[in-house]
């Protein structure tokens, strides 16, 4: 998963336009006598793409301008309205109050410690993995991207349990053994730390293959030159990883920006708000919607602003030294560090997947859920309560719901991505490009922002959506679009377009070479489409936050409820169940990821 | 491979279908035996809750209800319901801003399925008369009983829901545990005080008005002096009190006794001396219901001894004072009419609701 | 079947590849296209293909317009009956040799039995009877592009687009499949269209060969006119010409090399008076050394700088005054060493003064069928 757009073609595009201003070869445009043909021809091309536009306007582009509708009007657009509302900038008003401010400010200061965090644990975890002699490298590895599993919501549910002022278990194993308190996770630094590192997988996805890729001789030039290791490093390797690092920086920084869990679980109660809980509460407590509607065109514009630096970052410097030629890079030898680089990736993996895991698990099994000692949690364990939790119906029909969910959005998202993708760069369509902006647009909308924008557009529109599961289906499309058109459109730019087109040579029709080559073709790179686009679908929450009913709770939702009517052990009971559905299914597609690499190796 | 990612699959599905067959749902909360009589209408406990046609026509229905009440409590009410009565529900439990937004989105666009409509908010409950949502009915058990009924007939009070404040056991005493609102402000709790949001929802609005006629108009001033910390859900505020991060917490009743019984939390409620703050549930029939019959039975029944003394059997106070009070983490409740229970009187919301969020918001600095 | 090509103009956004073409190929002919890389011999032929949409023109193949950007017509690739070899060979991995190429004849629905004969016939033909079953992601270069030949040979199209079919192969495979594929077009009746880098290719499959420059035809004749008389200094560059040398024409009819002080005859057609930007264009091996000069036209005193023995002759680089010209001669007994002194001549009927570039089109007209 990475989330730049798709950069090659880009590339090429630039190279023959200038090639082409070079040799200024211009035509006339070929006159046309017969228009209303070659219009009606025209349209009959563009079929695919506008069926896709019209998806994408319900999808996207409507959620958006109700959103600025609602930002600057006095009223919600919603039917039977009485008053519809006049225009009025009143609305961004808020964004002066001291409060707004100060939610401003803490997105700022969250959003920066979170993405500096993320990136230093990501960076160092992937160079140790891909770049150094340090034991255990598979380790490494996994635990560079095992906390995917663990939505951030659970992690932060899970270190409040660990680390609360009083009575966290960690906090009390700390006092307990004489080394005095301290730790608070309801703080700025709590916050950071969580998000910090839950979002650290992105990153070390990010920077994993520029570091693993990067050749080895422009590395091994400067050994030569009698570089010795540590300005090797400082004067090579890190100046060209940059445009992948600041990539990676960029977005853990608007991910966590935009976090809305978190900090509704580990902010509140340090009385620490940020845009995307205040604007949870102009919606949901304190109804004030045109009010929220401003909060969130600003949120949106602040994440704009940063992903198109990032793109700006990430495409100057298109890495030339990610060849590929199969060069093995030089493993750094680490001499006496050997060790500790491994042990850096054990006290991640720790933090992150091992001591949350044991902290739910104890909180859903020990007979004691709330504690003084560290060892009253020991007294007795039962489980009873997870066994009562997954016995209840709420939780039945959740799960029910989050897979039928996760599943509709994966298949019907994979169908979108693949004839997005198929329009962009396999049609003559004008509109590819257009689409390909849309389908990634939701990288920079926040997703509390675009559910919100659903609601309203669901609302309105003349269909009985809302209230149904559907509903989070289409929210759940929206927001990983931009996942899904990424990772179908690298697999199909893999694909040489003229492997189909020698089918259709060969008498078959267009369809018929679709199904018949394209598809069987890109078949890993479909099934591991689906397989992430279910993860996040079944771990999605912020964008479903407005949508859901009492009917259409998916487990997400029902852990961030139970949380939320206070009841922790069954909040941890419902969590294990959950991340252990995510895990199946991240699982899963780490091996059809390590298949279709051995595919590839195969017929190379 | 193919053959693979379908085993995932149906591995989900079978995990999915182990879960349903090994559950069973929990035995019911409501408990006794009604006297269901069925001769000639539906008689319950000597109440008639249907005339013969009705019940007959109601039978053959699903009820479709909204509701805004604690989706455990309504869950069990429903069960009691279908018990008794043989009628099915379906129903959709949101908080009450979105249930409102839902329910006059879907009115607007005419396809509002609800049958019954029950909230919490006097004002949504008001709005959605303006909007010609409701269809006046009285419920027959309690015919003649003004004071339950509100907007000429349009809306019934349901049930009552008890606002307190309670502590945690194992800081505080039980000696030395606050026995009133106004013990609240002991400086010790400096920083050890938990609040929810006090700008929205039946419990802040009645809290507010209750602080404001029976304790002190400068309260919350004083009670910020005193650095509480100010959450956005009352089970995030229970969750720091049971944990020790808090001394003191405004609680509702209900869920103080779901984590005492079923986590061992430890933390005990209080019935002040000034009073539990009581707000109001409310429910009325949709006009041109689609399941007109079925509506009416469900609220005659909601409002029958046996329909309250549900509510009160889930933890919650009924409307009607003729019923038993309930039962919470181990105390008997006062009863409705007794001297220690302050009820918000619903109409003063529309009066009083924006000023007092105001006084709450600038005491806060919110 | 005879193709016909009308104006035809392809453009990729401002870029224009294929730039108001006519073209037309007879019916049986092999036309093969000449060009240097990116020049738009590929364009041309997905056109033909129907892969890609033309911006403007007509394109007929046999008596059916296939496309017509006036009249909206665009016949879709598979309702044209043309085969294609593709430059990437494009041989599908997740199929067996055989499976790629009964890929046809399964969509034509024919019985099993007369699939499988046809399949093994051209199979063999092509040299891979014995990999039928063979995955084709496991093949090599060379027999990838065999079995994508034996894919389009299979359904016996009336017109084969090949492009580049034979540049992954050894020079002797390449050799016998050139005169298999020669003899197969015969034999068949095909109409081809053949892209190729090769000369020697060009020269040995194609009835008419159309030199492609920037998009534009600027030449197209049968291999001994190209080869005797191309149209312009680039196209003889292209063929091989090693000494294109810029010359200004004087007064008398001679010309005047432009860096050097020294003057070149000709005998053959000049080019019209008044003509810019004029090349001499002499063959390496039509150069003559010699110890002493020799008396009369093209006769050049210089100085041996390069000499590299290649088998039966000897390539030499000689300077005469600032230009360096390149000789190629028979090895014999009397061979020069660097540094000697050597008269350089070449007959004026050896000689061929060109303009750079041909703006003007080719004029083409129906190629006579190959004998
Ligand atoms: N899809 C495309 N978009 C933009 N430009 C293109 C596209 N396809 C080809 N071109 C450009 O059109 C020109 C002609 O391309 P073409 O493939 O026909 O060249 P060619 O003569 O076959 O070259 P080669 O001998 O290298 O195969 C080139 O400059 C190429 O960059
Ligand atoms: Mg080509």
């Amino acid at each position: 998963m990475t989330y730049t757009l798709p950069p090659s073609e880009q590339q090429d595009e630039q190279s023959t336009r200038a090639v082409a201003t070079s040799r200024g070869v211009e035509s006339p445009a070929p006159k046309s006598r017969n228009r209303g043909r070659i219009a009606l021809k025209n349209l009959r091309r563009e079929i695919p793409s506008s069926v896709l536009a019209i998806m994408f306007i319900f999808l996207i582009v409507l959620p958006m301008i109700f959103i600025i509708i609602a930002a600057f009007s006095t009223a919600v657009p919603r039917p039977g309205n009485p008053d519809v509302g006049t225009f009025t900038w009143e609305n961004f008003a808020i964004l002066g109050t001291d409060r707004g401010v100060q939610s401003i400010i803490n997105s700022m200061i969250i959003g920066t410690g979170a993405g500096l965090l993320s990136l230093i644990i990501g960076a160092l975890l992937a160079f140790i993995a891909a770049r150094t002699d340090a034991p255990w490298k598979r380790f490494i590895y996994i635990a560079g991207i095992a906390p995917m599993f663990l939505p951030a919501l659970v992690g932060a549910l899970a270190w409040s349990i660990l680390a609360s002022p009083t009575s966290g278990h960690l906090t009390l194993f700390l006092r307990d053994i004489g080394l005095g308190g301290g730790i608070n996770i309801y703080s700025y630094g709590g916050i950071i730390f969580v998000l910090g590192l839950y979002y650290a997988p992105y990153t070390f996805m990010l920077t994993y293959s520029s570091f693993a890729m990067m050749n080895a001789d422009l590395e091994e030039a400067a050994s030569v030159h009698g570089a010795g290791l540590r300005k090797l490093f400082g004067s090579v390797t890190l100046p060209l990883a940059v445009p992948a690092l600041a990539g990676a920086a960029i977005l853990s920084f608007t991910l966590a920006m935009e976090n809305f869990p978190v900090n509704a679980i580990l902010g509140n109660p340090a009385g620490i708000e940020t845009l995307p809980t205040y604007i949870y509460g102009l919606m949901v407590g304190d109804p004030q919607p045109n009010a929220a509607a401003a909060i969130a065109i600003a949120l949106t514009a602040a994440v704009v602003i940063v992903t198109v630096v990032q793109q700006r970052v990430v495409n100057r410097k298109r890495f030339t030294t990610l060849t590929g030629k199969g060069n093995r890079p030089r493993p750094v030898p680490l001499r006496g560090l050997r060790w500790v680089a491994t042990g850096f990736a054990v006290l991640y993996f720790t933090l992150s997947v091992g001591m949350p895991m044991i902290a739910l698990v104890l909180t859903a099994t020990s007979k004691n859920v709330y504690i003084n000692r560290f060892m009253d949690l020991f007294e007795g364990f039962s489980f009873d309560r997870i066994a009562q939790a997954i016995g209840q119906s709420d939780f039945r029909e959740s799960m029910t719901n989050s897979i039928i969910m996760a599943i509709a959005a994966a298949v019907v998202g994979t169908l979108i991505a693949f004839l997005a993708s198929y329009v962009r760069y396999r049609s003559t369509s004008r509109l590819g490009q257009l689409l390909e902006q849309i389908a990634m647009s939701p990288l920079a909308i926040p997703q509390v922002v675009l559910g919100m924008g659903i609601l309203w557009v669901w609302l309105s529109l003349p269909f009985p959506v809302y209230g149904t599961i559907a509903l989070l289906v289409i929210a759940t499309l929206a927001v990983n679009m931009p996942q899904g058109y990424r990772s179908i459109s690298s697999s199909m730019l893999q694909l040489d377009g003229d492997l189909e087109n020698s089918a259709v040579m060969l008498g078959a029709g267009r369809m018929r070479a679709v199904r018949n080559i394209t598809i069987p073709l890109m078949r890993t790179g479909i099934v591991s489409t689906l397989l992430l686009l279910l993860m996040l679908g079944l771990r999605e929450m912020s964008a479903i936050l407005f949508l859901y009913t009492s009917d259409t709770r998916v487990l997400s939702i029902l852990v961030f409820h139970s949380f939320e009517n206070g009841s922790i052990s069954y909040s941890a009971a419902i969590s294990l169940v959950f991340v252990l559905l995510i895990a199946v299914v991240a699982i899963a597609t780490q091996v059809i990821g390590i298949r279709e690499r051995k595919f590839k190796d195969a017929s190379l | 491979m193919r053959i693979r990612n379908t085993a995932f699959a149906s591995i989900a599905i079978a995990a999915l279908a182990l879960t349903g067959c090994a559950s069973g749902d929990s035995d019911s909360v409501v408990s006794g035996d009604a006297d269901v009589n069925v001769e000639d209408g539906l008689v319950i406990d000597g109440e008639l809750i249907a005339d013969k046609e009705t019940y007959e026509a109601a039978k053959e229905q699903t009820l479709s209800l909204y509701t805004g009440y604690q989706d455990a409590n309504q869950k069990a009410f429903n069960d009691a319901f279908t018990a008794d009565t043989g009628i099915k529900v379906e129903y959709v439990r949101d908080v009450t801003n979105k249930l409102s937004e839902r329910v006059l989105s879907e009115h607007g666009a005419g396809r509002l399925p609800a049958d019954v409509i029950i909230t919490s908010d006097y004002k949504v409950a008001n709005e959605f008369g303006e909007a010609g949502i409701w269809e006046p009915y009285t419920p027959l058990p309690i015919e003649g009983e003004d004071e339950l009924q509100h907007d000429d007939g349009d809306f019934t009070t349901f049930a009552n829901v008890a606002v307190t404040f309670a502590y945690n056991t194992q800081l505080v005493s039980e000696e030395n545990a606050p026995k009133s609102w106004m013990d609240l402000l002991d400086p010790a709790n400096d920083g050890k005080i938990g609040l929810t949001t006090g700008t929205a929802g039946g419990s802040s609005i009645a809290l507010n008005r209750f602080i404001q006629e029976e304790v002190d108009p400068d309260y919350w001033t004083k009670m910020a002096a005193l650095n509480p910390t100010i959450f956005d859900s009352g089970g995030q505020r229970q969750e720091a009190l049971a944990r020790g991060e808090l001394n003191v917490a405004t609680a509702g009743t209900a869920s103080v006794n779901v984590a005492v019984t079923q986590d061992n939390a430890p933390i005990m409620m209080v019935v002040p001396e000034e009073g539990l703050v009581l707000f109001s549930f409310f429910a009325g029939k949709v006009a041109d219901a689609k399941n007109s019959e079925a509506a009416e039975v469900f609220l005659n029944y909601a409002l029958s001894k046996r329909g309250q003394s549900a509510i009160s059997q889930v933890g919650d106070y009924a409307a009607r004072a003729d019923v038993d009070p309930p039962v919470s983490a181990g105390i008997e409740l006062p009863p409705l009419d007794s001297e220690q229970v302050w009820i918000m009187p619903a109409e003063d919301e529309l009066e009083y609701g924006a000023a007092d969020a105001e006084i709450w918001k600038s005491a806060f600095g919110r | 079947m005879k193709i016909t090509i009308e104006n035809l103009q392809l453009r990729y956004g401002k870029f224009t590849a294929i730039d108001d073409m006519q073209l037309e190929i007879g019916d049986r002919e092999s036309v093969v296209l000449l060009g240097k890389s990116g020049c738009g011999k590929t364009s041309t032929m997905r056109c033909i293909a129907g892969l890609e949409e033309p911006t403007a023109g007509r394109i007929t193949i046999g008596d059916t317009v296939v496309f017509d950007a006036e009249k909206g017509i665009n016949l879709p690739p598979n309702k044209r009956n043309v085969g294609m070899v593709f430059q990437s060979y494009a041989v599908w991995p997740h199929m067996t040799v055989f499976q790629n190429v009964a890929y046809s004849l399964k969509l034509q629905k024919l019985p099993k039995d007369e699939i499988k004969t046809r399949v093994m016939e051209t199979l063999e033909l092509v040299g891979l009877e014995a990999f039928a079953e063979r995955g084709a992601s496991l093949l090599s270069g060379g027999q990838m592009q065999r079995v994508a030949l034996a894919r389009s040979l299979v359904m016996r199209p009336s017109v084969l687009l090949l492009d580049e079919p034979l540049s992954n192969l050894d020079a002797r495979l390449r050799d016998r499949l050139r005169i298999e594929l020669r003899e197969i077009q015969l034999e068949m009746g095909l109409t081809t269209v053949y892209v190729t880098h090769d000369q020697q290719e060009a020269f040995a499959l194609a009835d008419r060969i159309a030199l492609m420059q920037d998009g534009i035809i600027v030449q197209m004749d049968k291999p001994t006119a190209m080869y005797n008389e191309p149209v312009s200094a680039s196209i003889a560059h292209f063929l091989g010409v090693s000494n294109v040398l810029p010359v200004t024409a004087s007064a008398d009819g001679d010309y005047t090399l432009t860096d050097a002080p020294l003057t070149v005859t000709t005998s053959q057609t000049r080019p019209a008076p008044g003509a810019q930007d004029l090349k001499a264009c002499i063959r390496s091996e039509d150069l003559k050394l010699a110890r002493a000069g020799v008396a009369g036209a093209n006769s050049w005193e210089g100085v041996v700088r390069v000499a590299s023995f290649q088998g039966s002759s000897i390539r030499y680089a000689v300077e005469v005054g600032d230009v360096a010209l390149d000789v190629v001669a028979p090895k014999g007994s009397d061979d020069f060493v660097v540094g000697d002194t050597a008269w350089v001549t070449v007959s004026p009927a050896a000689v061929q003064v060109l303009p750079e570039a041909v703006t003007k089109r080719a004029d083409l007209t129906v190629g006579a069928v190959a004998a």
